[in-house]
């Protein structure tokens, strides 16, 4: 799966959408409804799992110790739920693998994205991986309490 | 033979244009070409060929009828953009492009949040980050798809007859300098006036979309923006227009607006909600901030310890399905405020509906889970949350609140009352204007002072460029330099010296600004309605007008009372008409305005919503209407019976009889 770092980097990694049917192997990327079982018959490497937008993160609370990868979906970018998802992942639950923004989302929202606790962006045809770089290299000056209350640290530090 | 023209707004400007017989987008309706049904196909798609190369947005096809002098428009709202307003606007006419250029002008006041270099680095950044915004949208990298959302996060609305831009005033409190930036703006980018709003905002009417990062960048040096004035994001906090001064107050609430306004603000989770998100907050018994009527409310107050903490509603509003907000916490402390907030967020953000969007504010959330649900739900969010997560500590408050400038008030002044009541024997309009424009402040010697945006026939809420420099003005000269915009859509002079106030009054005196009328009938409260608005679905500004006009010329209008009256010219209710003693609602049936009356709405700490007397009036019946529910009220009123408490105590059987037993 293609993929942008937290620098809006490109990386190329091993990840791959699961197919229906098809036998699970380590580094798929499995829905929901296939998760559990493949996780029995995965015995070593790494798994990952898709949410779509209308799944509690708390549906995935059973396997967290198991996964390295979970991809968050965006169905429209105006859809702000991966954003609570993220937070949630990271906070109430202190996952520490990858969380990677996959559907549709925009260069502009790659800063919120990050603060949220997502580590990486799978980046839209229509926004291809240069487009990312000046939203992730912006220095942004922040309001006062921010810089006192440091309300993104939080969730960074959990990402590390 | 039915014919038709296509419209579009133009991108660059938002200017309504329609195709001419060239095939070219005219800005004059007059030259817009009628096509037959045969043709409209070919034609239409030739539209959208210009939509997909970013020089219109919104095309479309309007049924027309040719009349006497050439065609028109069949529906009312391509009529007004077809003619423009149907109201007078003020003489300055077009955008000027020669107005005096812009300087900056800063100076630090009382009451208002002096920022940081850090800070206004801030906006400087969003302002250059919304000018690339802008570039990607004209240059075809931004759909308007994907631009609309941005550019409304900005503030920026298409609206009639270009783009209207919603200016921030947070709680609704601004300087002497930064109204003088308004007034700036308001000249050197669009026709001269600007409209203060119900949620202590003020709008643009006449703007140019090339020209925004331009006038961004100019509202950030002076310490304003128009970040989340609008879009599906939490809203500019709204507060009690006498906070800090009003004699009854028992916590500056604006500190706290302060701290939700920074926390909210590009906040990086609750910036895609399900939809927009207003929080309203008080710190005075009496609830001049309206919070039982927004998305939270926020009241402010003090436990037996005397430690500051919150009483929280969540789930009230107006709009297409009002409601008044539910009680989810009775005691919420200092510390807590932010994460709490968060907590409410953090599940309406997960939970609320995206797929109806009349169904997607948090009161229909909270209706469908069911409020004990709800409040479990969020309870646990909070409680879920890391310990250190956002808390307020007592030295980040203390921090926050230094930066508030404290006007220097002489605690040692004498009562003026006796001066007051011999300058009222020699000007009975000075008597008039202090009896119903003048209130109680918590230091002896002072008063707050409220100037009308509501001459008699005006449009209610707003300003000239010159009005706004003239309160700029008497600001500086009278009230340290504090100027506050009510909700009720008037402005506010906080803290006045009683020895000043005739010289004040005789300064507004032959000004529009002195109408001695606040919370009486013709204080009214009105939305821009359709001479301005793309979700109208009838005008508003006119029936206020008829409205304003008419009880001016009542001989009994003091007789009258306090009486909130209000017009929304549709369902989302800017005009608030559900919390209006009398609410007027315009809607449309078979191409004609109509308005429905409410009765009984309240805002305050007794809130209600207002309810429907029966079938709709025409514009002109309506202003009937309202003068019979006010002569039952004068006929039938107990002694000093004020109109709410009558209608509580009769209900709306009366009313209706005299409206409609005649039919």
């Amino acid at each position: 799966m293609r993929a942008l770092d937290r620098q809006a980097f490109v990386t190329d990694d091993l990840w791959r959408l699961h197919e229906d049917g098809a036998p699970p192997q380590a580094n798929d990327v499995f829905r929901a409804p296939s998760l559990a079982d493949a996780l029995e018959k995965i015995s070593a490497g790494p798994v990952g799992a898709w949410l779509p937008p209308d799944q509690s993160v708390d549906a995935l609370a059973p396997f967290l110790q198991r996964l390295s990868l979970i991809c968050i979906e965006f169905p429209k970018f105006r859809d702000g739920r991966g954003f609570t998802a993220a937070r949630r992942l990271r906070q109430s639950h202190g996952f520490t693998g990858d969380i990677r923004a996959v559907g549709r989302v925009l260069p502009d929202q790659f800063q919120a994205l990050i603060a949220c606790g997502f580590s990486s962006v799978a980046p839209p045809e229509n926004h291809p991986p240069d487009a990312w770089r000046p939203a992730a290299a912006a220095e942004a000056a922040r309001p006062f309490l921010l810089r006192m209350i440091g309300r993104a640290m939080t969730t960074k530090d959990a990402a590390r | 033979m039915d014919i038709k023209v296509i419209g579009a707004s133009r991108l660059c400007d938002g200017v309504s244009v329609w195709l001419d017989s060239r095939q070219d987008w005219s800005p004059d309706f007059s030259r817009a070409r009628a096509f037959l049904d045969t043709e409209i196909a070919d034609v239409f798609a030739r539209a959208q060929r210009d939509e997909q190369a970013n020089l219109v947005v919104d095309a479309r096809v309007i049924e027309v009828e040719r009349g006497d002098a050439g065609i028109l428009p069949s529906v009312a709202r391509e009529k007004m953009r077809a003619f423009g307003p149907s109201i007078a606007t003020p003489e300055h006419g077009v955008v000027s492009t020669n107005a005096p250029p812009l300087t900056k002008t800063l100076a630090a006041a009382a009451g208002v949040y002096r920022y940081d270099e850090h800070e206004r680095q801030f906006l400087r950044d969003r302002a250059a980050i919304f000018r690339d915004q802008v570039r990607r949208r004209l240059s075809g990298e931004l759909s308007e798809d994907e631009f609309k959302p941005l550019r409304l996060m900005n503030g920026l609305y298409l609206q009639l007859h270009g783009y209207m831009l919603r200016v921030a005033m947070p709680y609704g409190g601004m300087s002497a300098a930064q109204m003088r930036c308004l007034a700036a703006l308001a000249r050197r980018f669009d026709r001269g006036y600007g409209h203060f709003t119900t949620r202590q905002n003020i709008q643009f009417n006449w703007i140019r979309l090339q020209d925004v990062p331009d006038i961004l960048d100019f509202l950030a040096e002076a310490d304003l923006h128009a970040i989340q004035t609008s879009g599906n994001c939490v809203r500019n906090v709204t507060t009690d227009h006498f906070a800090g001064a009003a004699a009854d107050e028992i916590v500056d609430p604006r500190l706290y607006a302060e701290v939700l306004r920074q926390w909210s603000t590009d906040h990086p989770e609750l910036t895609y909600l399900p939809r927009k998100f207003k929080i309203a907050m008080t710190g005075s018994p009496v609830d001049r901030a309206a919070v039982r009527v927004h998305d939270i409310g926020l009241l402010a107050y003090r436990n037996a310890e005397g430690e500051t903490g919150f009483q929280v509603y969540g789930g009230g509003g107006l709009g297409r399905t009002p409601v008044i907000g539910v009680k989810v916490r009775h005691w919420l402390p200092e510390a807590d405020l932010l994460r709490y907030v968060e907590a409410i967020l953090r599940v309406y953000n997960a939970m609320g509906r995206r797929d109806n969007i009349y169904k997607a504010r948090i009161k229909i959330l909270i209706r469908d889970l069911k409020p004990d649900v709800f409040i479990a739900m969020i309870e646990d969010e909070f409680a879920a949350m890391e310990p250190a997560y956002c808390r307020l500590e007592p030295e980040i408050i203390a921090a926050v609140s230094e930066r508030f400038v404290q006007p220097s008030l002489q605690n040692d002044l004498p009562s003026s009352s006796p001066d007051l009541a011999a300058q009222r024997e020699r000007e009975p309009g000075f008597s008039d204007w202090l009896d119903n424009n003048v209130f109680p402040h918590r230091q002896k010697g002072y008063r707050s002072v409220a100037l009308s945006l509501k001459p008699p026939g005006g449009v209610p809420g707003d300003a000239t460029a010159d009005e706004m420099d003239l309160i700029a003005d008497l600001a500086e000269k009278h009230a340290f330099g504090e100027i506050r915009v009510a909700h009720q859509q008037n402005l506010v002079l906080p803290h006045v010296r009683e020895d000043a106030l005739l010289d004040l009054w005789r300064s507004l005196r032959g000004t529009q600004l002195a109408e001695a009328h606040i919370g009486l009938i013709t204080d009214i409260i009105s939305c821009p309605g359709m001479d301005y608005c793309a979700l109208a679905t009838a005008r508003s500004i006119p029936l206020a007008q008829r409205l304003s006009r008419h009880f001016s010329d009542r001989s009994d209008r003091p007789a009258i009372g306090p009486l909130d009256l209000h017009v929304s010219g549709c369902i989302n209710a800017c005009g608030h008409h559900h919390v209006a003693h009398i609410g007027l609602l315009g809607l449309e049936k078979n191409g004609e305005e109509s308005y429905q009356i409410t009765l009984g709405g309240s805002a305050d700490e007794q809130a209600a919503i207002g309810e429907i007397v029966g079938p709709a009036f025409s514009a002109d019946e309506a202003v009937e209407a309202v003068d019979q529910i006010v002569s039952v009220y004068l006929r039938e009123r107990a002694h000093k019976e004020t109109f709410i408490a009558f209608y509580r105590r009769v209900g709306a059987e009366p009313f209706k009889e005299a409206l409609y037993a005649r039919a």
